[in-house]
């Protein structure tokens, strides 16, 4: 591990960057959801309103409603991991900077405390290699849900169609709304789809970082 | 790293790091102190992040660190007690004494060592390094509002934290050697950052009373003999803070 340290070091700062990016790609996947559940429950009350004839858009509204209700759940969700990933990773570079001030003192020679510092050395790495792996569990647990969320986006996409054909034959006023509404929801799914991909991308890098990370506890089990 | 053992009377030993030449520029110079009795040690003002590698090097070839029973961190600054989490990873068993408004600040070093954490109530307590006895002398708004120096009195040593600091030229004297010219390194330091007229003046007071030997700052050089008295009496003397 001593050689390596300073890859070991970068990797670890890398995985910080990455690990921060995808806090904020939570956020903003988290806020997108909001917006896709406030337009459903605007939805929700309006179709309440229509006439008996047209309770097709009462039906469509509440399933809207129910899969951003869904969907809202789930970014709670998405956040808080994003913040304990986040953590994590800040945890983790702590540590890092920490093993390289022992690192220092070792090679300035510590004499009698030699043994002491190496030892606290071995457990701040174990402790790294630790929260690394809590991190990686983290990023399963978060791809779940990711994939989750991309299919009730999908779902919503589709009934955001529906609504919005619906909304062509029924009488103007109605058309208008609920096509405003539909293209509201639809507009969100898409915004909602891409920062689905930079978040999918930024965990394939974080494992990826992880497993280099992970190489470098090897190469201290080999030397060992 | 240089060191210099001040005291030392076969069973308690007072030990000074400081004026390390590779440090960087950029990073004000500290003294750390600690004192050993009878295989134990307790260590004042760790010190900052950046000096932990070299003062632990020198730190080694007086104790083991799993003997450090105790740090006192006068206050809450960087150069105080940044290296804090690196020295508690090594020495897990020690406590560590601090005015107890600092409690919660500090532990954003990191909360794992929280449980070390003797919080000091403001009137300041004594302590047993392995039955030798430390008083935690408050000295609050001098400069930090929760703030503490130590007072030994069977080595007469008065370690004092920034009172009495002086920001010195490279390779100045550990100890002030020349008192009238001194004031100018210190005098400035002592205007801006101590806050209050009416806490130097009760500081001054209580520590007048003690049979002070040493006067050990945390930065510049120490006092020793008849400069530490001069030194109360300057400072007494001194407008600081907003009144300057």
């Amino acid at each position: 591990m001593t050689q390596s340290l300073n890859d070991f070091r970068i990797k670890v700062g890398q995985l910080f960057f990455i690990c921060n990016q995808l806090r904020e790609s939570t956020g903003r996947v988290s806020a997108t959801i909001g917006e896709i559940y406030e337009v459903s429950l605007r939805s929700g009350i309006s179709s309440s309103h229509v006439e008996v004839g047209k309770r097709a858009f009462n039906e469509i509204a509440k399933q809207i409603a129910s899969t951003s209700t869904a969907m809202e759940a789930e970014s709670k969700q998405i956040r808080e991991i994003g913040s304990q990933i986040s953590n994590l990773s800040l945890g983790c570079l702590k540590k890092a900077l920490q093993i390289r001030k022992m690192e220092e003192g070792f090679q300035l020679g510590c004499g009698q405390n030699e043994e002491a510092v190496r030892r606290a050395m071995a457990r701040m790495e174990a402790a790294v290699f630790k929260q690394v792996d809590e991190i990686e569990q983290l990023c399963r647990r978060t791809h779940v849900l990711s994939c989750k969320i991309a299919q009730q986006a999908e779902r919503l996409w589709s009934l955001a169609i529906n609504l919005r054909m619906e909304a062509s034959q029924s009488g103007e006023e109605e058309e208008v709304f609920f096509s405003n509404i539909g293209a509201a929801v639809a507009a969100a799914g898409e915004k909602l789809k891409s920062q689905q991909e930079v978040y999918q991308g930024l965990i394939r890098k974080c494992r990826e970082i992880r497993g280099e990370l992970k190489s470098f506890q090897g190469e201290e089990k080999n030397a060992a | 790293m240089q060191h210099k053992v001040l005291f030392d009377d076969g069973t308690t030993q007072w030990i000074y790091f400081g004026r390390d030449p590779n440090k960087v520029e950029q990073v004000i110079d500290t003294n750390q102190y600690v004192i050993i009795h009878k295989g134990k040690a307790f260590m004042m003002d760790p010190g900052g992040t950046e000096i932990f590698p070299a003062v632990l090097s020198k730190v080694s070839e007086f104790i083991a660190v799993e003997n450090i029973e105790g740090f006192l961190c006068s206050h809450q600054d960087p150069d105080i007690m940044s290296s804090l989490p690196l020295w508690m990873e090594l020495a897990p068993q020690a406590k560590v004494y601090m005015s107890w408004l600092w409690e919660g600040f500090v532990s954003h070093f990191g909360y794992e060592f929280h449980s070390s954490f003797v919080p000091l109530n403001d009137d300041g307590c004594t302590i047993s390094l392995n039955g030798h006895p430390l008083h935690l002398v408050p000295a609050h708004f001098l400069h930090a509002s929760g703030n503490f120096h130590l007072y030994d009195p069977v080595a007469k040593i008065f370690f004092s934290g920034d009172v009495g600091a002086a920001l010195v030229p490279d390779g100045y004297d550990i100890f002030v050697e020349d008192f009238k010219n001194h004031v100018r390194f210190m005098e400035g330091f002592h205007r801006r950052w101590m806050p209050s007229n009416e806490a130097k003046k009760d500081w001054c007071r209580r520590v007048s009373r003690m049979e002070i030997d040493l006067l050990c700052p945390q930065h510049g050089s120490i006092f020793k003999g008849e400069d530490v008295g001069k030194f109360i009496a300057w400072f007494e003397d001194l407008r600081v803070g907003a009144a300057a």
